[in-house]
């Protein structure tokens, strides 16, 4: 193995490894916004480090750039995919009062837009 | 480099065994949209993997952007439609 392979490797297991953490505290954790805590965190670091390593093994191609367009796409769909997934659940749960704290009536709504 | 290719299909595939596992037992709504959520990133790491052990990867990428950008719109979709209008 060459210098290179032996880079994407570790990268490849560490990033494994990272996933298999976040699918523990998806399944263990105690609250749903503890849960949604590990899946956001865990879930984007393991994708980093997964394809940074396939990214070495290709090398200068064009598919390295293709790679990282899913990577920059992912990096930016990700979080906002958990953060809309914990608003919907806040605002369903009423978390800590939410729904009253930050209420916005009608007006202020059209003003805004 | 084939070997470890194939072991990362198989860890992750054990993974997203598990959020499978996980969205069929739950019963919290929210918990299992998150879960379907990390099982897309899954999903799309378990295509280009299987692209490299395949030998074309010059198709399956292709499968895998349009497979990301599929799934972030159902995610939003499905999370506006259980939340109700806000």
């Amino acid at each position: 193995m060459t210098i290179s392979n032996i880079i994407a490797t570790v990268l490849m297991m560490t990033g494994l490894i990272f996933m298999a953490i976040a699918a523990l505290g998806i399944f263990k954790f105690p609250d749903f916004y503890t849960r949604l805590h590990a899946a956001g965190v865990g879930d984007t670091l393991a994708l980093l480090l997964i394809l940074f390593g396939m990214v070495v093994v290709c090398g200068f191609k064009i598919l390295s750039l293709k790679l990282l367009l899913i990577f920059g796409l992912l990096i930016l769909t990700n979080p906002v995919g958990t953060n809309l997934i914990t608003m919907v659940g806040v605002h369903f749960h009423n978390y800590q009062n939410y729904n009253s704290k930050a209420r916005i009536t009608d007006e202020d709504e059209e003003e805004g837009r | 480099m084939q070997s470890v290719f194939t072991f990362l299909f198989a860890g992750l595939l054990v993974i997203a065994a598990l959020m499978v596992f996980f969205i069929l037992y739950k019963k919290n709504n929210f918990d299992r949209l998150n879960a379907l959520f990390s099982l897309n990133t899954q999903i799309i790491l378990l295509i280009i993997t299987v692209g490299f052990i395949d030998g074309r990867i010059d198709m399956y990428i292709d499968i895998a952007i349009s497979y990301a950008i599929l799934g972030f719109v159902t995610t939003i979709i499905l999370a506006k439609y259980m939340g109700g209008r806000r």
